[in-house]
């Protein structure tokens, strides 16, 4: 036996594995070989050593551990295992639900005319006191319904900015503006729930006239003010426009609404204009707005009330002009639309 | 040094084909050390001999039925544990590395006792080494021979390995093991 394979068979030898004509075969081989028997010695003292390595004990809370996962599981909870996600993924999925349903609701209302009408009824109620705490202001006997336009102003710093806005949008969004002179006589409202209330009050002048009269000295606050602002010449869009609480922005919009309303009947419109300007000019007064329509040129004009007289006088040199709406009585400044047709 | 071999064997086994609700408890709680042993001196990781060891326990309580009882009951675990230990290292499914200093510090403070801790020593930390740098085949014939006692015979069961093989593999890592701990032999 070489030494080669007798220490092959020392380990089995240290362990009385081998066969005992192994065992004799090795004896043999160690009884004449030191080498292999420094081998053998090292051998034990190394198994030996590994006889002193600690062993190992299991965690604290093993065999619970051990017993609650073998434990089959009831099939309710399998079963809830396989519907439900876990909460980590649950939350953020029952968080996006939440806010995705509360964005598709915003968007729904203000794109549905009808949600908008339905929250209607009660914009009155909140509304009434209002004109109410308007009135001692105002000292005029008006009835509160025709409020609006006064109880605006106070308001018009806050909503000035989206005053313009919506001015600037009706002007645009409603390309074939009714005239004023037309839509005075025939509000012609929109089949928007809100024209009813809206329309007359804000574009015809003519009905208020009657019911507005003793409030000149209000009405004329209301207007100076609003002259340092653009405004829209025709609000008719603004009926048809479905905003959310129609009513409540019209009571707080209150535009300077015109005193008179009058057609003219030229046969050149530009020079017609130009006449028109030097005559409003002689008088003292100025012009607040002009637009050009298609088969006219709108004028809107302040003539001081003394003047106002020679600046009828003058209009009918320029044309044939009629009044189509006016008020009995007339503010200090007179705001005139003119239509040159 | 380790627990003796459950002698009531099978009387374990009657009682968990019974049905008896504390048979497999008494079960693990007999076994659990042996078992997480040869978990944690092969994988090197408390976290994972823990996983291993209690999948393992799993494992033999649903094949119960198909244990045939012509082994002791131990091997049986044992082999079930090797194979679970030796297929999580060869897969790439571990999530630690084995080798190295931080898997041998965490071998070391798998389960300490309090008067083990403090005689830890050089040669222990050593001793520790030496066998986690072992190859794995050599490794876990080493453990079941040299830290849980078991015989040749019940070695080249559990591995299902030819005796010679055992043998083959036990010599190589000793004589590896020698080699790494010369300085701590006389």
């Amino acid at each position: 036996m070489t030494c080669h394979e007798a220490r092959e068979w020392l380990s089995a030898y240290i362990d009385e594995a081998l066969a005992p004509e192994e065992r004799g075969r090795v004896d043999a081989h160690l009884a004449s070989c030191a080498a292999c028997r420094r081998e053998l010695a090292s051998l034990r003292q190394t198994v030996a050593l590994l006889q002193r390595v600690q062993p190992v004990r299991a965690p604290v809370g093993f065999v619970d551990r051990v017993i609650a996962a073998a434990r089959p599981r009831p099939w309710y909870r399998r079963a809830a295992d396989v519907v439900l996600f876990p909460l980590t993924v649950k939350l953020p999925l029952q968080v996006t639900a939440a806010v995705m349903v509360g964005l598709l609701a915003v968007y729904l209302f203000e794109r549905s005319p009808e949600l908008q009408q339905a929250a209607r009824p009660e914009t009155p109620r909140s509304e009434a006191p209002a004109p109410s705490r308007e009135r001692p202001a105002a000292t005029r006997p008006a009835p509160a319904v025709q409020a609006p336009p006064e109880v605006s102003s106070p308001a018009r710093g806050v909503t000035g900015e989206r005053d313009r806005r919506d001015a600037a949008r009706s002007q645009d969004t409603a390309p074939p503006a009714p005239p004023p002179s037309a839509a005075a006589p025939t509000p012609a409202p929109p089949a928007a729930a809100p024209a009813p209330i809206v329309a007359p009050r804000e574009v015809g002048p003519a009905p208020e006239a009657k019911t507005e009269a003793p409030s000149g000295n209000v009405g004329a606050a209301a207007r100076q003010e609003a002259e340092s602002r653009p405004r829209a010449f025709d609000r008719s869009g603004e009926t048809a426009r479905p905003a959310p609480a129609a009513p409540r922005l019209a009571a707080k919009r209150a535009r300077p609404l015109a005193d008179v309303v009058t057609s003219v009947a030229v046969k050149d419109r530009d020079g017609a204009e130009r006449e028109l300007a030097a005559l409003i000019a002689r008088v003292g007064g100025s012009v607040a707005e002009r637009r050009s329509e298609e088969d006219a040129t709108v004028v809107e004009a302040l003539i001081p009330h003394p003047r106002y007289p020679e600046f009828s006088e003058g209009l009918t040199r320029i044309g044939s002009w009629q009044v189509e709406a006016g008020r009995p009585a007339l503010p200090a400044q007179i705001r005139v639309i003119l239509r040159l047709q | 040094m380790r627990e003796a071999e459950a002698g009531d064997a099978p009387r374990f086994l009657d009682r968990l084909r019974a049905g008896e609700a504390a048979a497999f408890e008494d079960l693990v709680m007999t076994y659990q050390h042996r078992v997480f042993g040869v978990a944690l001196r092969m994988l090197g990781n408390a976290a994972e001999a823990q996983e291993v060891a209690q999948e393992a326990f799993i494992r033999a309580h649903r094949a119960l039925g198909d244990f045939r009882g012509d082994a002791k009951l131990s091997t049986w675990l044992y082999a079930i544990t090797s194979r679970l230990c030796l297929n999580r290292l060869a897969s790439g499914e571990r999530r630690l590395v084995r080798q190295g200093e931080d898997a041998l510090l965490r071998l070391a403070d798998a389960a300490p006792r309090p008067d083990v801790a403090l005689e830890r020593s050089e040669l222990e930390a050593a001793l520790q080494r030496a066998v986690a740098e072992l190859p794995e085949d050599g490794r876990i014939v080493v453990v079941l021979r040299d830290l849980e006692g078991l015989s040749y015979e019940e070695i080249a069961q559990v591995l299902e390995l030819p005796l010679g093989t055992v043998r083959s593999r036990l010599h190589r890592a000793r004589t590896d093991l020698k080699d790494k701990l010369e300085r701590f032999l006389p």
